[in-house]
């Protein structure tokens, strides 16, 4: 009788042994997977927005610039298109060939706002004359 | 007596031999584990690398566009005609987005009537992985001094 009992108490031992290094296991695995983020997709999307902006502002469109045409919607006229709105369907048309199809964007100047999905962990270009590029992952 | 001390032995062994395989199962799995954690650093330093080539290129004096020795942000694209540098294993183009243009690998014969420059060329014939990196420029055409819309294009193959 006490054989068999001491035999249970090494078989218990046993399991609890293997319970242990799963426990462990599990914790090592779990502080693997939760590595810290990287920071160049931080960095990455700071040159990226503030790039596009200077991209589209400096877009020629007859012989003035985008820039110099929203600065002409600020006033309330416009020089080479027709109306504001076509310059708003001119901006929202290169940044939905320009932009990569995983990013979100806002591009906000004067009162106006074209933007794709929203964002919340978001990184903000330079803002230059009221004109602004905002990105983030979908 | 000595069947129990043999019995006591015997079961001694069997727990460190269970033990053991425990052991080595665990050793092989930290192994692998330690190898994919070693892989990723690896691509994550070479994602750093093209990061920072992309930005090295796109600000070097053989591309930007400069005027009275002002840099004007923008990549000059008749001196993209000429560019002429080697980076291992990567390839970059500069592509003109908009407004559209003729999809063709632009030449002295047939610029500015094309899209893509190519600023390095690797044959990846050997490399089945692509890792890809672009952002946005802005295209300066000197012979008409008009902006247009890019992006510089970098691909790094392993």
């Amino acid at each position: 009788m006490a054989l068999l009992r001491k035999g249970q108490t090494e078989i218990f031992g046993l399991i609890l042994i293997v319970v242990i290094v799963i426990i462990l296991g599990t914790f090592a695995l779990n502080m693997y997977l939760n590595k810290q983020p990287s920071s160049i997709n931080e960095d990455y999307l700071r040159v990226y927005a503030n790039n596009l902006k200077t991209a589209i502002i400096q877009n020629s469109i007859c012989d003035i610039s985008i820039r110099k045409e929203i600065e002409n919607c600020n006033s309330g006229y416009t020089q080479c298109l027709h109306s504001c709105s076509d310059l708003n369907q001119e901006i929202g048309n290169i940044l939905n060939k320009t932009v990569e199809k995983n990013l979100n964007y806002e591009f906000s100047y004067n009162t106006e706002n074209i933007k794709i999905g929203e964002c919340i962990e978001k990184i903000t270009s330079n803002n230059f004359a009221n004109i602004q590029v905002v990105l983030c992952y979908k | 007596m000595n069947k129990k001390a043999s019995i006591q032995i015997q079961e001694t062994i069997l727990v460190l031999f269970i033990f053991m395989i425990i052991l080595s199962m665990a050793l092989v799995i930290f192994y692998n584990v330690q190898k994919s954690s070693v892989n990723d650093l690896k691509l994550e330093l070479q994602q750093q690398n093209l990061y920072n080539t992309l930005i090295t290129l796109s600000k070097s004096p053989d591309a930007q566009y400069t005027q009275l020795n002002t840099e004007k942000n923008a990549i000059d694209t008749l001196k993209l005609l000429d560019f002429n540098k080697q980076v291992p294993r990567t390839t970059i183009i500069v592509k003109q987005i908009h407004p559209d243009e003729e999809d063709e690998i632009c030449t002295k014969n047939n610029y500015p009537n094309c899209n893509t420059y190519q600023l390095t060329t690797f044959s990846s014939d050997n490399f089945e992985n692509n890792f890809i990196l672009s952002i946005p420029i802005s295209l300066y055409f000197p012979l008409e001094d008009k902006y247009k819309v890019g992006e510089i294009r970098a691909t790094w193959h392993y």
